[in-house]
């Protein structure tokens, strides 16, 4: 595009001199206004140059000069005076109001020409230079808002995080507003507490990103109450899928039983965990055997856990490697025995530890997230309770008759307890009437139909010679039956079980005794520690009892001593 | 439903992984899981978590597991187990015989 320059004429006649020389460039386009109209024609001609033919006799002129100059945009647009000032103040002079340049007639086109390539030269950086402002401003924002959302993922991410757990207490001070240490914690079904304590390569962002595959895979692995070793391989599977190859997680995953006297840890690349007993001394080092995370391929990968009994009072501290890093840039670096000295001095209470480290922070300056998390080894409190359940109203009764046929190709008692677990109020019960339920069917079936002793499994290969012989004479059973009823009454909080079969009753029940020794005696034992009113009828082929739906803890129906031979 | 193993603390610890039902179905399958342990172990450990169901033929597995791995010098760990299934641990008391928690 042809530059666009402007002539401001401050006299009625033109300078013929100065067309003619304009004229003669094919590299401009001239546009030629009077004086009083030089506003108007700045915003219509748009031009990147503009040349003041002027008398400058006047002050009015350079005032005038100083506000046109003045009301243009920050791009540079060169203004150039041609007049005759022989005047070195005079040419200060317009400088100073606005001018980019003078020229005194008379003067060669090519020294014109020269001096509006130079100022056209300027005018093209000083654009560029905004157009680079301008993208910049522009990538920031987007940035910000990139940024905006990613945080946003971030924390719906880490809202999972267990909260307001007594056991743990936590410092965690990231380098930017992105941390690439990752402190995770869940509680588990059974009432263990899960935590994670680790520290992706690098910092900020880039090193954050691995949060979020992480954290979902930790607290659904968590939530299903997965052993730590399982944990620590979907995760590294996960990261070694979605990471360059230059990044990884260095990490400690740890669980704390329900109990709170053990822990079972995996760890890759991080500092050794602490354990410090009652005495405030440190009596062990959880040195990690492992690579971190996300390097290995899932068929390498080491899962690998180590289980740690604990002692009454003890605690276990774990932190990252931005603790014993701080300081390293400005050669001041806090070492291991520095920081277990802290820790010592602050008899391990974590109020103090942090104020102390912050002033160390403040002393060494920081290179690096940094973590410091301690964890109470007490029992977690998580373990779940017993609930009222509410059971279905309908009274219902449930008969089975087994014939040997359907006996070898069924489990009666799974199918049982799969159909009762539709029932509300029954998964709650399930395992236990399992146990009562499996017991006295295989009472039935062992020693009614199938006539075995138990007494051949006290021998030392008995065990699984009394599983092969029942599985031989099961396949060879030809006659009799088991029959099985279910049957509850609302609103009594049991079910009545009765297990029958056709066997000779008493004579073959010998083995089905109570016997204190931990032998096999423990199948009857069962029944009447699960369940309530246990009686034998039609000589010792039936037994009935009722299984209670209540937990231990809530008020039981009066026991009545079972019935026994 | 399955029931895997693993050695852990460098060897010296081994670890069951028992789910879904512990009962005389599973005779051989636990028994093949630890033979040809390595004589290195110290304790051995049976992990609950998963198991949703134990009958008698479950405690009389641990027994003889317990029997055949020997007591010198090793120690045997029933860990994570649910509420019903630490019910049927305890009413046989084999808190005498094994650690439960």
């Amino acid at each position: 595009m042809l530059a666009q320059i402007l002539l401001v004429q401050c006299d009625e006649r033109p300078n013929e001199a100065l067309l003619e020389k304009l004229q003669q460039s094919l590299q401009y386009e001239l546009h030629t206004y009077h004086l009083e109209h030089a506003f108007d024609a700045l915003e219509r001609v748009e031009p990147d140059l503009v040349l003041f033919n002027f008398a400058l006799t006047r002050d009015t002129d350079f005032s005038f000069l100083s506000s046109l100059k003045q009301s243009t945009s920050p791009l540079y647009l060169p203004f150039i005076v041609i007049a005759n000032a022989f005047d070195e103040v005079v040419q200060q002079n317009a400088l100073y109001a606005g001018a980019d340049d003078f020229l005194v007639p008379p003067f060669s086109s090519a020294l014109l020409f020269a001096k509006l390539e130079t100022h056209l030269r300027t005018r093209h950086l000083s654009q560029r230079l905004i157009e680079k402002k301008e993208n910049l401003a522009w990538y920031q924002e987007r940035l910000r808002h990139e940024h905006l959302i990613v945080r946003n993922m971030f924390n719906n991410a880490l809202s999972r995080n267990l909260q307001d757990c007594q056991q743990v207490e936590t410092l965690l001070l990231p380098l930017s507003s992105f941390n690439g240490d990752l402190y995770l914690l869940a509680k588990g079904p059974l009432g263990s507490i899960y935590l994670l304590l680790g520290d992706f390569t690098g910092h900020g962002l880039p090193a954050a990103i691995g949060t979020l595959p992480t954290s979902q895979t930790f607290f659904a692995m968590a939530k299903r109450g997965a052993p730590i070793g399982q944990i620590a391989h979907e995760i590294n599977q996960q990261l070694h899928k979605l990471l360059p190859e230059n990044m990884f997680l260095c990490a400690t995953l740890m669980e704390l039983s329900a109990s709170g006297n053990r822990v079972s840890w995996w760890s890759g690349g991080m500092p050794p965990a602490l354990v410090i007993d009652a005495d405030d001394s440190i009596s062990q080092e959880l040195t990690p055997q492992h690579l971190p995370l996300g390097i290995l391929p899932p068929q390498d990968f080491e899962a690998g856990i180590t289980m740690t009994r604990l002692e009454e009072g003890a605690r276990v501290m774990l932190f990252t490697d931005g603790v014993i890093e701080m300081g390293i840039g400005q050669g001041k670096p806090l070492d291991y025995e520095d920081f277990y000295q802290i820790c010592q001095q602050s008899r391990w209470n974590m109020a103090e530890i942090k104020q102390r480290l912050a002033l160390e922070v403040m002393q060494r300056g920081i290179n690096d997230d940094l973590s410091v998390m301690l964890l109470h080894c007490v029992p977690t409190g998580y373990a779940p309770r017993s609930t009222e359940e509410k059971l279905p109203s309908l009274p219902f009764e449930i008969r089975v008759h087994l014939t040997p046929n359907d006996i070898r190709h069924v489990d009666p008692v799974a199918q049982l307890l799969r159909g009762l677990s539709q029932l509300e109020g029954f998964p709650h019960f399930k395992a236990r009437l399992y146990t009562a339920l499996s017991e006295a069917y295989n009472n039935a079936l062992d020693h009614g139909l199938l006539r075995l002793s138990s007494e051949l499994k006290d021998t030392p290969d008995g065990f699984e010679q009394y599983y092969e012989e029942r599985n031989r004479r099961l396949s060879s059973l030809h006659s009799g039956a088991i029959d099985i009823t279910l049957s509850y009454q609302p609103p009594h909080r049991y079910l009545r079980v009765a297990v029958k079969d056709t066997g000779p009753g008493f004579a073959a029940q010998t083995q089905f005794t109570q016997r204190s020794t931990y032998s096999f005696g423990r199948g009857l034992l069962l029944i009447k520690e699960l369940a309530n009113n246990i009686r034998w009828f039609d000589q010792g082929r039936g037994i009935e009892f009722d299984f209670p739906l209540f937990d231990d803890e809530q008020v039981a129906p009066t026991n009545h001593q079972p019935v026994l031979p | 439903m399955s029931l895997t193993t693993e050695y852990a603390n460098e060897g010296k610890q081994f670890i069951i992984h028992v789910s879904g039902r512990f009962d005389f179905s599973r005779v051989q399958e636990f028994r093949k899981s630890y033979d040809g342990m390595k004589e290195s172990v110290r304790q051995v450990v049976i992990d609950f978590r998963k198991t949703e169901y134990i009958d008698s033929s479950g405690l009389g597995m641990l027994l003889n597991m317990r029997k055949s791995l020997g007591v010198d010098g090793r120690s045997y760990y029933l860990i994570n187990c649910t509420a019903s299934v630490r019910k049927v641990l305890d009413i046989s008391r084999f808190d005498k015989l094994f650690v439960i928690d």
